[in-house]
């Protein structure tokens, strides 16, 4: 009887006007159980059962908790290692602070998961992780580790270096690439160094050529930061020289690739431009507004990413814009939602209302897509983290 | 002058029809009209007798809403500020650039009404001109001229407020001290004698009569109580432009009764210094709750640089939705002086109207038309550069 009684507290069901699945069709008049931190079981009002006794909690819609599979440069420290311009064995994650303020920030925007890696100041940075936004350490948070190579081309490796001058020695600025065919010539000198050593495996190699090796095997992708054409193209050029497993950050003029991105079945981590009235991102790419809607028709998965945590620049405000923008409602919410946890591979766990996924859930007010919908509660693991509802 | 006659006959909008009619009063109209006469807003309801004559704009299934109002626009200019702190003697109607990308910006979003102001970073920094975002001259454009000076506490350059202030009041003082000379010598000026004052002395003469009303900008809550006293003190009508801070000194604002205007950032993280929760302020539910009226402003940042998104911002923390309308309609009318003129769609005020092919809450809605004093001068059907932006155009 006891155990019974303890059974049923485990189990707290939530009845919604509209449940959003991702998975499947969107049900009006839903609901969902949520039992020890999984997803036990939803359906619609037909299908509604509780125990007798159950909790049962009110809201307006539920939906996956957002998977930010983005690494927006004023969010949670982005690192990058200075001391070389390639760095391919530093882990991210060691640097990362749980009790950063960002965390919480992320979290009240209904960001569940989170890509924690290497900024874009090294042609290669290192590992990014993907953690979940609950927890007091990295330890803790982490839900999967070394996810992908960070990578990047264009301005970022580039442009703030100079060419050593005079007599001194070399500094960390004085000696990296100053332009994009220096940035192209550290990742191939790289690439090219770590496939002699596959060839030649020696006990003297750093853990960065292991890391490069894998990444030649594919069984790392490599996430390239590239946001103008050129650099899209030079991306898809040298994942190509290297037979490297690649995804695109940034992408914002990938409008121009979309073709050849669905074909090698690239995957997009789009970051978006919004404003109708100025050149966007950080190296002024092209505002076409439609980008996002032309890339993300399913073929690929493309993740939207939010632009900084202030009112406005989280990842939900993120696809209401582009949503005014013609994008397809089912297409922002998979890019949320499913395609970042299937581009950071925990799928399996994230990103979707189905039995037996992580319950990671949002409760809103409203439409998750109206810039007047408000969060209600963020929910990780089964356990209420910001916000409560009402029974 | 012969090309402000030319924009006023230039009304082609005589009645519009058949919309959803929200008036920015808390009234909402369904199916209405509106009559238009030498770009004033002659009738507005349903079931309205249309002239036979009347070159109607036929907006069935659409809703109209009075055009934004931009009480503190301080883009369109060259510059923000002068590098000298009190420049009482110059107008931004010498240096705005009709063809500044944020004219055509503000009438896409539907803002029909724009005070362009000298930026923060000056003391006395300058007049500010009312004008209808159209127009390829600052003539043209033109609404008010020279309609509010405005003032700033915010300080730069390593000085303190100290300095900053006893500076402003020393700019006073000594108009004043020459003005109350003037006097005791002989009767006061008589209105065509005042230009004989010098042009530095004449617009703080003017804001210390109340005649030219001051917008000031306060950074900080404490600047609120600083700007209303020095305000007092030297006699200025005075709008305050508020920091995201201001609700700290909501006591103060609704004891007084003061012209507000919201920054910019409508919300804002603040972090608890002894649990480091992230909490989150919201500034116009704050003022809302207090009682407090407040226009809105739009920003340079994402999603607060279009006004519909400030109101939508409002309406989400729980500010009724014809309040939020209404900040940024009537009470930024109100903030310039013009409120028995714009801001609402009522009998008399200019017919300047915002037609969208939605509610105006709604991230679905555009804005299809834009009116201004009875003309036509946005019609997103003919907008080459939002069809481009979106790829409607291949």
């Amino acid at each position: 009887m006891i155990a019974l009684l303890l059974a049923l507290q485990d189990v707290t069901y939530y009845r919604v006007d509209r449940l959003i699945p991702i998975a499947g069709e969107e049900i009006a008049d839903a609901w969902i159980a949520v039992e020890r931190g999984k997803i036990k079981a939803f359906g619609g009002a037909d299908t509604f059962a509780p125990e007798e006794g159950a909790v049962v909690m009110r809201a307006a819609v539920c939906m996956p908790g957002i998977v930010d599979a983005g690494t927006p440069s004023n969010a949670v420290p982005n690192g990058n290692e200075e001391s070389s311009e390639v760095t391919p064995a530093v882990r991210a994650l060691r640097m990362f602070d749980p009790s950063a303020p960002d965390v919480q920030r992320l979290r009240k925007q209904g960001v569940t998961t989170y890509f924690i890696a290497p900024g874009s100041r090294n042609v290669v940075g290192g590992l990014g992780s993907a953690i979940k936004l609950d927890g007091r350490t990295a330890e803790a948070m982490a839900l999967r580790e070394d996810v992908t190579l960070a990578a990047a081309m264009g301005r970022d490796p580039s442009a703030g270096n100079w060419a050593p001058r005079g007599w001194g020695s070399p500094n960390m600025y004085a000696r990296r690439p100053t332009t994009r065919m220096g940035v192209v010539y550290e990742f191939r000198r790289a690439f090219l160094l770590a496939n002699e050593a596959r060839e030649a495996p020696s006990k003297t190699d750093d853990p960065g050529t292991a890391v490069l090796i894998r990444a030649l095997e594919r069984k790392l992708p490599v996430r390239v930061v590239a946001r103008r054409a050129t650099d899209i193209e030079t991306a898809i050029r040298l994942a190509r020289e290297f037979s490297l497993s690649i995804q695109i950050e940034g992408a914002q003029e990938a409008g121009e690739f979309v073709e050849t991105i669905k074909t090698q079945k690239i995957p997009v981590i789009f970051h978006p431009h919004v404003r109708i009235d100025r050149i966007g991102g950080p190296e002024g790419t092209e505002p076409r507004l439609d980008t996002f809607a032309r890339l993300a028709d399913g073929t690929v998965p493309v993740a939207l990413v939010g632009q900084g945590v202030e009112e406005g620049e989280g990842p939900l405000s993120m696809a209401a814009f582009l949503a005014r923008y013609g994008a397809d409602r089912g297409a922002l919410l998979k890019a949320l939602t499913l395609w970042p946890a299937q581009i950071l591979g925990v799928a399996d766990r994230v990103g979707t209302i189905e039995a037996g996924r992580d319950a990671d859930l949002l409760f809103l007010s409203g439409d998750p897509l109206q810039a007047t919908t408000r969060i209600e509660m963020v929910m990780i693991n089964g356990q209420a983290i910001e916000g409560k509802l009402t029974k | 002058m012969t090309l402000l006659l030319l924009l006023l006959t230039a009304q082609d909008v005589d009645a519009v029809t058949g919309a959803r009619i929200i008036t920015g009063t808390g009234e909402e109209i369904e199916n209405g009209t509106i009559l238009i006469r030498e770009g004033r807003i002659e009738a507005v309801g349903a079931g309205l007798e249309i002239p036979s004559n009347a070159r109607v704009l036929d907006a069935t299934g659409l809703v109209v809403v009075p055009g934004w109002i931009e009480p503190h626009a301080t883009r369109g200019i060259d510059r923000a500020n002068e590098r000298v702190p009190s420049v009482p003697f110059v107008s931004v109607y010498d240096s705005i650039n009709p063809v500044a990308p944020v004219f055509e910006d503000s009438r896409r979003q539907g803002t029909t009404t724009m005070f362009v102001s000298p930026g923060d970073g000056g003391m006395i920094a300058g007049k500010g001109v009312i004008v209808r975002p159209v127009g390829l001259t600052v003539e043209e454009m033109t609404v008010v001229r020279d309609a509010l000076m405005k003032l700033s506490l915010q300080t730069g350059g390593g000085q303190s407020k100290m300095s900053h202030l006893a500076a402003m009041r020393k700019e006073f003082d000594d108009v004043k001290d020459y003005l109350e000379a003037e006097k005791a010598k002989k009767p006061l000026p008589s209105p065509a004698k005042r230009a004989e004052l010098d042009a530095k002395k004449q617009p703080i003469a003017d804001l210390m009569a109340g005649t030219l009303p001051g917008i000031v900008s306060c950074p900080e809550p404490s600047d609120v109580v600083r700007a209303h006293e020095l305000a007092t003190q030297y006699g200025i009508k005075a709008t305050y432009v508020v920091g995201p801070e201001a609700w700290r000194a909501l006591d103060y604002i609704k004891k007084h009764s003061l012209t507000v205007v919201l920054d910019a950032t409508l919300v804002y993280w603040d972090t608890d210094p002894d649990t480091r929760e992230q909490v989150r302020r919201v500034v116009p539910k704050a003022f809302h709750d207090a009682g407090v009226p407040f226009a809105l402003q739009t920003g340079n940042g994402t999603g607060n640089s279009e006004m519909w998104f400030q109101v939508a911002t409002c309406v989400k923390y729980g500010v009724p939705r014809d309040v939020a309308i209404r900040a940024a309609t009537l009470h930024g009318a109100r903030a310039i002086g013009q409120e028995a003129r714009l801001g609402s769609i009522e009998k008399g005020k200019d017919a300047n109207l915002q037609i969208l092919t939605g509610d105006p809450l709604d991230v679905m809605t555009w804005v299809s038309k834009v009116v201004i004093e009875g003309r036509l001068v946005y019609d997103r059907e003919q907008d080459a550069k939002l069809k481009r932006l979106l790829g409607e155009s291949e």
